[in-house]
């Protein structure tokens, strides 16, 4: 056995639960499984195991157990486990290493650094039971004098947005359950760019459509389509590098959504080559306009980088009706390990320096601003808010509703939940309604707690809370990045 | 040479003071000049709601001599302060008359010095200089803090019991047409002057009670279009609010308090397009939490005084209506102390506005 | 049939466009555009069967979006001539500025003169739309970059010996690209690769080069099949081997 094959989980299985009947080698879509007639027992492929737990989920007799392989390379806290296999994969292959998922590196959290206020004696909190909170969200420029009769943006139920997931690294199916859920929560998914599929157009008031480098499936009728536009430049998970569908994703119905032929590798440049520069981005942010007369805003979403500030406050003077910031812990269906693990910067640092250069030159109402990139929960939320968001985008949180364990091999097309697949097989495992119900469950659920934690500080309207620092305390970090969060020390 | 108190914290004091209040106003509908004794004695009827740590009043129609001069009330923590803001103010304008506020001596040990000084000019953009003067002095000179900056109005505060306040400027001696007044109950003691209630920016003074869960969004706000924020009250926060709204958004005053106290988006619906763009344009500015506010007002010369709570109604606020006087008060009690046969007292529904409009005095 | 004329001198492109689709919508089929210096977009996201002349010289992105109408420039044109195009004809009759055509859908654009740098970028194909592109002059490098299905000619019409182009059909993945005169090999990107010319390619080549002289009223003579290179792709995943696509594989 090659070195780099030394599994790193191993599949233990109760042979007096065990009842033989197969489901887990059906169900195991990475092989790892099978059924030995001589022996009379399932057998596994330890190494092909991704911790899925699939076929834990499915066991009807509970007989399966998943564990870290105890075999334990000699401990190394510099060159960890992690990274002998790292070299030991490149070495074997001479190629990069692609990954899924935003990065599984231990770097700190902001978010796990900041706490929220709570109103005691001096002011009263608000009992959400009782008493109205509100959630609603307008999304796009609030520049525009009251008097004017140009559109508005849009109104959304809550801060909350679904984040691009292109059909091609999703399945039809989890796109659906999106849709569905959008719909039912009034908020928005988008569609990323692998095209809008016919029987997602009737969502259309709750979709954005991505316009991004490799213009896949993008045309009049589908800018029309939806809510808003989103151009795409870059990506949390791999900013400055370009998208890539394998062409043994590019099935029959994909190709004809991407308007490629089919097998062919779905190429999405890392630039737009009509943008080389910042005012091409306005040339394309009124081109979209042109094309929907006006009625839509136009968003644009960028990896967060060092120079974050900056490019968002071009992004407002484009022309464009919102900046979608990723921050570097976003997720993605593929991305070369390096990159992912190594570029970037954290969402709310970005949030932070963005919202006050958008104040300092006097543009943070032309734009919204949207922050995604590693929200897990409801507190991350209103943090993310708090540092100036409008609205958050979740993506791996709402597939992880959906019954996404995080295995983190979607590249491999092989998602045996039916998530990140185009397998037919696959894909029929994920029941839209059940996937629905789930995400809007999810949703609903941090609106819920939202509403608590706006009622503990005393707001009765998101409003409120929006780029309201006052309301964030930092704990264990330094000043300097207390300094530009804007957020004063716990116990000031 | 420094007289021991305190004007206003330096930028690394500067820190964010819970307080609650007792707030008062009394206008004359007719114009006629009111006597600064019933403000304070609307106080004295709500003294539970203040402990001592500061009071004051904002007077409007009060310097007959000089109806149209602009005024600025200054308060200086030592003879330095005065000289730069003196050298300061003669740069930028012509002063028309200037004098120390009169005050009574053994009332306080320690006390800053205030002058007033009235502006010889007027006219077109007079407002823009007067306001980016206030904002470069608040900001710029250590021992100077103005306090009030309008057309015939005048502001007197500090650290202290409203009456006692009231006694140190002999505010019995004044005349104004129109009266707010304030109690604090902070919940600690800074000792600043110029932090006490009411806080006025050019025209507007603002006094209230509660405190604003917001505050944090609209004062970055409003420090986004120029206003300097020295003292990180809220009320500080609302005079600039109002100021911005009105004087450079142009709203109408039910349109800014629209802004500050909306209607729930239910209610708003998609029926008024009006009342959606106000809400979404002004975001920062929604104050939310518990307040309630009296407001003095020039607008165009006309006087007007608003009443306003938040939509919740989390803060009291009852007023009343007599022949010739209307009275905002947190407590009915401030009110029947000077008008215990008032004709018409009622409570607002919450986030509706009660504006009176003072007529134009005739002397 | 009556021409609607516009006259665009000292309209923005805002306004340009309105009058575009009123005029659209309104039922005219034959629009003529005067006094045009700049104003981008034309008949961006325009549907349906609409000639339009355009007399001087338009802004980017012509056509960007546009779904059906007939264009025709008597000049030159910016960069982006028929971004994203789905269907329609765009005949420019001097020259064109960088990517034309990019993502072009389907449709055709003829360029009489000289074409700028990344013409037919990410060209697409599906089903029966497949975008053509044919010029008449001399092209930019990075010809054909990343090109996914379609049709791109270069005639040179004024040109002997061998392309000066570089970088040609870099991560070429569908699609053909002819090319009249000789190509150095050294001059092709990655993933490209010269072909010989099939009958269906013969065909199809004295097809637009007719048509191509005819709505240009120039002479094919001198022009013959023999004398094209063919370039495609050396395969439909030229990037597969890049990564690693599983960490772990069946022994």
């Amino acid at each position: 056995m090659k070195i780099e094959k030394i599994p790193e989980f191993k599949v233990l299985i109760d042979e007096s639960k065990c009842i033989r009947c197969k489901i887990c080698v059906n169900e195991c879509s990475f092989g790892a499984l099978r059924y030995d007639k001589k022996k009379n027992k399932i057998v596994s492929k330890d190494w092909l195991c991704v911790a899925c737990l699939r076929c834990v989920a499915k066991c009807p007799t509970g007989a399966i157990t998943i564990t870290r392989n105890p075999i334990s390379l000699s401990p190394h806290d510099y060159w960890t486990e992690r990274v002998r296999r790292d070299i030991w994969i490149r070495a074997e292959t001479g190629s990069p290493r692609l990954v899924s998922m935003g990065t599984n590196l231990n770097y700190p959290s902001i978010f796990d650094h900041l706490l929220l206020d709570a109103c005691q004696v001096t002011n009263p909190p608000i009992d959400p039971l009782r008493e109205p909170i509100e959630l609603e969200t307008y999304l796009g420029d609030r520049s525009i004098s009251v008097h004017s009769e140009d559109p508005l943006g849009l109104m959304i139920e809550v801060p909350i947005i679904f984040g691009a997931m292109s059909y091609g690294s999703i399945s039809l199916e989890a796109q659906k359950a999106l849709a569905k859920a959008a719909k039912e929560l009034g908020t928005l998914m988008n569609v990323g760019e692998g095209g809008l599929h016919p029987d997602l157009y009737p969502y259309g008031d709750n979709i954005i459509v991505q316009v991004a480098s490799g213009r896949f499936g993008v045309h009049r009728d589908y800018l029309n389509a939806a809510a808003a536009v989103e151009i795409k430049i870059g990506q949390g998970a791999k900013p400055g590098i370009g998208g890539h569908l394998p062409g043994e994703k590019v099935t029959a119905e994909i190709s004809a959504m991407r308007m490629i032929p089919e097998g062919t590798d779905a190429l999405s440049p890392a630039p737009h080559h009509d943008i080389y520069s910042i005012e091409d981005l306005s040339q394309l942010v009124y081109a979209i306009k042109e094309a929907t007369d006006y009625s839509k805003p136009v968003f644009v979403k960028i990896a967060a980088v060092h120079n974050v500030a900056y490019i968002a406050s071009g992004i407002a003077r484009s022309g464009a009706d919102g900046i979608v910031i990723d921050g570097f812990r976003g997720g993605t269906g593929a991305a070369p390990q390096v990159i992912r693990d190594n570029l970037g910067i954290p969402i709310e640092i970005a949030i932070a320096v963005v919202d006050d250069k958008l104040r300092e030159e006097g543009l943070r109402e032309r734009v919204a601003l949207i922050a995604s990139g590693g929200i897990r929960n409801s507190g991350d939320v209103a943090k993310a808010i708090a540092l100036g968001a409008d609205a958050v985008a979740i993506s791996t949180a709402a597939l992880v509703a959906m019954g996404c364990t995080l295995c983190q091999h979607c590249y491999t097309g092989k998602c045996p939940w039916g998530i990140a697949t185009q397998d037919p097989k696959l894909r029929a495992r994920l029941n839209v309604d059940e996937a629905a119900r789930r995400v809007v469950n999810l949703v609903k659920a941090w609106s819920t707690e939202l509403k608590e934690i706006l009622g503990a500080l005393g707001l009765s309207s998101i409003e409120g809370l929006r780029g309201n620092r006052e309301k964030l305390r930092g704990i264990g970090l330094d000043e300097l990045t207390l300094k530009m969060l804007g957020v004063k020390p716990a116990g000031r | 040479m420094s007289w021991g108190a305190r004007v206003k914290p330096r930028p690394e004091e500067r820190s964010r003071v819970p307080d609650a209040c007792a707030i008062a106003a009394v206008a004359s509908l007719s114009g006629n000049l009111v006597p600064g004794s019933g403000i304070v004695e609307m106080l004295k009827a709500m003294g539970p709601r203040y402990n001592g740590l500061g009071g004051g009043f904002a007077a409007y129609d009060v310097y007959p001599d000089f109806p149209d001069n602009f005024v600025l009330h200054v308060m200086f923590e030592d003879e330095g302060s005065r000289r730069e803001f003196e050298r300061r103010l003669g740069e930028k304008f012509r002063v028309a008359f200037s004098e120390e506020v009169p005050t009574r001596s053994g009332v306080f040990e320690e006390h800053p010095i205030t002058w007033r000084y009235f502006l010889g000019e007027g006219g077109e953009g007079f407002e823009e200089r007067v306001f980016r003067f206030v904002m470069a002095v608040d900001e710029g000179i250590d021992g100077a803090y103005v306090v009030s900056s309008g057309r015939n109005m005048a502001v007197f505060k500090g650290v202290g019991r409203p009456d006692k306040v009231a006694e140190f400027y002999k505010v019995e001696s004044y005349k104004a047409a129109m009266w707010l007044g304030h109690g604090r109950y902070p919940t600690n003691s800074p000792g600043w002057w110029g932090g006490a209630h009411p806080f006025n920016i050019l025209g507007l003074s603002v006094v209230h009670n509660g405190e604003i869960s917001s505050y944090g969004i609209s004062k970055r706000y409003l420090a986004s279009k120029g206003y300097k924020f020295i003292f990180l009250t809220d009320s500080e926060m609302l005079s600039y609010a109002f100021d911005y709204l009105l004087r450079v958004e142009k709203l109408s005053v039910d349109e800014a308090c629209k802004v500050l106290s909306p209607r729930f988006w239910k209610e708003i619906g998609n029926g008024n397009e009006f009342l959606k763009r106000l809400r979404i344009r002004y975001q920062e500015l929604h104050v939310n939490g518990p307040f309630s506010i009296a407001v003095g007002m020039r607008i165009n010369g006309d006087l007007y005084m608003l009443s306003l709570t938040d939509r919740l109604k989390l803060r009291p606020l009852v007023v009343g209506m007599s022949d010739d006087l209307f009275m905002a008060s947190s407590e009915e009690c401030g009110i029947r102390a000077i008008e215990p046969n008032v004709k018409k007292i009622w409570r607002p529904r919450a986030g509706e506005p009660v504006l009176v409009k003072v007529k134009r005095s005739e002397n | 049939m009556t021409v609607f004329e516009i006259d665009c001198r000292g309209l923005n492109f805002k306004a340009v466009n309105r009058e575009i689709k009123k005029a659209a919508e309104r039922g005219e089929k034959h629009l003529r555009l005067l006094n045009v210096n700049g104003q981008r977009y034309i008949c961006g996201g325009l549907k349906g069967e609409v000639k339009v002349e355009i007399h001087g010289f338009p802004g980017n992105d012509l056509g960007i979006f546009m779904d059906g109408p007939m264009v025709e420039v008597y000049g030159n044109a910016g960069d982006g001539v028929g971004n994203t195009m789905n269907s329609g004809h765009i005949i420019v009759h001097g020259d064109v500025g960088d990517v034309v055509g990019y993502s072009m859908r389907g449709g055709r654009i003829y360029v009489r003169g000289n074409a700028g740098y990344r013409l037919g970028i990410h060209l697409k194909e599906y089903g029966e739309k497949k975008p053509i592109i044919v010029v008449g002059g001399e092209v930019g490098d990075f010809l054909g970059e990343y090109m996914a299905g379609g049709v791109v000619v270069v005639l040179r019409l004024e040109s002997d010996g061998a392309i000066e182009s570089r970088f040609i059909a870099a991560g070429i993945h569908g699609g053909r690209i002819f090319v009249r005169g000789r190509i150095d090999e050294n001059r092709l990107g990655f993933g490209a690769a010269v072909s010989d010319l099939s009958e269906e390619d013969y065909g199809l080549l004295e097809e637009l080069v007719r048509d191509f002289c005819r709505v240009m009223k120039c002479s094919s003579r001198g022009v013959s099949s023999e004398e094209f290179v063919k370039i495609i792709p050396v395969s439909k995943r030229p990037f597969e081997k890049l990564y690693h696509q599983t960490s772990i594989k069946v022994p």
